[in-house]
């Protein structure tokens, strides 16, 4: 990878893994750092990564600072959460609230699987490979984590 | 069309969601969604918990992540203190200086047929071409304290004189033709042509390394003298011998005694 390449995905990528990570550890200066510390990482061993593979090495960094961040502190509550509307227009915005309060029941593992599927868009095998785990495996536990989310949701439905 | 069955199609709609289900067989799932309604509200339930990427987020300057082009700094020419040409005389004068010294100290060794020669040792080279040369290596005798403590030679008195002792100071009254080993070969050296023999054997003292003289330099004459007897001949021979005109001390050995060594100063 050269100079330019790094340049390219610094511009192309730097957000969506600090979106990855502020989704994991709502903190938004811990995700930052999250994001710096994976583009130094890329840097110090840019000669020896391909520029095709440098997004999935960079979140492969950034899932194991979020592993790791998890170990050492427990994430903060997003204090942010919206309010419920009761316009129509706003159901859409109160169901991704409710989306979003549901993924926090989840565990790191899930989250991190979730987030890599919807966000990003990688496949089974590319997940299992910034994970480290195999591909049946990721497809057991993304399809658990959507269970869950699916019942939180029907729940919280039928509360309201 | 056979309905599936529903744990089967449950994680089917999931692969059919995260789009990991070959062409086929999504298009099997997609008609099995369409013809049965308890398979597309399960499909409708999980759409409803997919993320989008549209999501508000706060977008970040990481600009600052960039890297820059190296830039070259300037290459700055240092005057040199020492011209090149200095150092290189100075370097070219030590090695010549190194080579010198080196070359003095071998020369103070001097190979004659295989016999190295010191300098500082009492043997001396004939000024003029020889074939052997007399090597008197002075060893150190276990008696040399003795001959220091007595400086003064031995002198016998006339009583009890040794007939070899008194030809060797040269007496009048020795008339004892004493046999001289042939040292010299006869040219036109008179005053030793008569010595034919002599109980003074040079060359046999305590395996001490000697080369028989065979030639003698035609060149050379000896003065005739008026001296009598064989020792100041043979005073004589050993200055002509050795070409020292300054003064020498010469030991000499005589019989096979060990302690009956003359240490004379001329």
């Amino acid at each position: 990878m050269t100079r330019v390449e790094y340049n390219t995905i610094v511009s192309q990528w730097a957000n969506n893994v600090y979106r990855f990570a502020f989704k994991i550890i709502n903190d938004s200066e811990e995700a930052k750092d999250v994001v710096q510390q994976a583009f130094e990482v890329l840097w110090t061993k840019h000669e020896n990564v391909e520029a095709e593979k440098g997004k999935s090495f960079l979140f492969t960094v950034a899932h194991r600072r979020c592993m790791d961040y998890h170990r050492r502190d427990k994430p903060r509550e997003i204090e942010n959460i919206p309010e419920i509307i009761s316009t129509n227009e706003q159901n859409k915005n109160e169901w991704k609230a409710y989306l979003h309060e549901a993924l926090k029941i989840l565990d790191q593992q899930s989250k991190q699987l979730i987030l890599l599927k919807d966000y990003e868009g990688y496949s089974y095998q590319e997940i299992g490979e910034i994970t480290g785990l195999n591909e049946s495996q990721v497809k057991v536990y993304l399809h658990r984590a959507r269970k869950t989310l699916k019942n939180y949701l029907i729940q919280k439905k039928q509360l309201l | 069309m056979e309905k599936f069955e529903q744990s089967y199609m449950e994680e089917q709609i999931l692969r059919f969601l995260d789009n990991e289900l070959d062409k086929a067989v999504a298009e099997k799932v997609k008609e099995q969604i369409a013809l049965y309604p308890a398979y597309k509200e399960l499909y409708e339930e999980y759409k409803a918990v997919y993320l989008t990427a549209d999501d508000e987020i706060e977008t970040v300057d990481f600009n600052h992540l960039l890297k820059e082009e190296e830039t070259q700094m300037p290459i700055v020419k240092t005057r040199r203190l020492i011209p090149v040409w200095a150092s290189a005389a100075s370097i070219a004068l030590v090695l010549v200086l190194s080579i010198y010294f080196l070359s003095n100290k071998q020369s103070q060794y001097i190979e004659i047929d295989n016999i190295l020669l010191s300098k500082s040792d009492k043997a001396y080279l004939m000024q003029n071409p020889v074939n052997q040369v007399i090597i008197d290596s002075i060893e150190k005798k276990n008696n040399q304290k003795r001959i220091n403590q007595s400086p003064k030679p031995k002198i016998e008195t006339k009583e009890n004189q040794n007939p070899q002792t008194r030809l060797a100071y040269g007496m009048e009254d020795s008339k004892i033709k004493m046999p001289v080993e042939k040292i010299y070969q006869d040219k036109g050296l008179n005053t030793i042509q008569t010595i034919e023999q002599s109980a003074i054997n040079i060359a046999s003292i305590d395996n001490k390394k000697y080369v028989d003289r065979s030639v003698l330099s035609t060149e050379y004459q000896m003065e005739e003298d008026n001296a009598k007897g064989l020792f100041p001949e043979m005073i004589k021979a050993g200055q002509w011998l050795f070409s020292e005109k300054k003064p020498t001390t010469v030991e000499l050995a005589i019989g096979n005694k060990e302690n009956r060594t003359i240490k004379l100063k001329f």
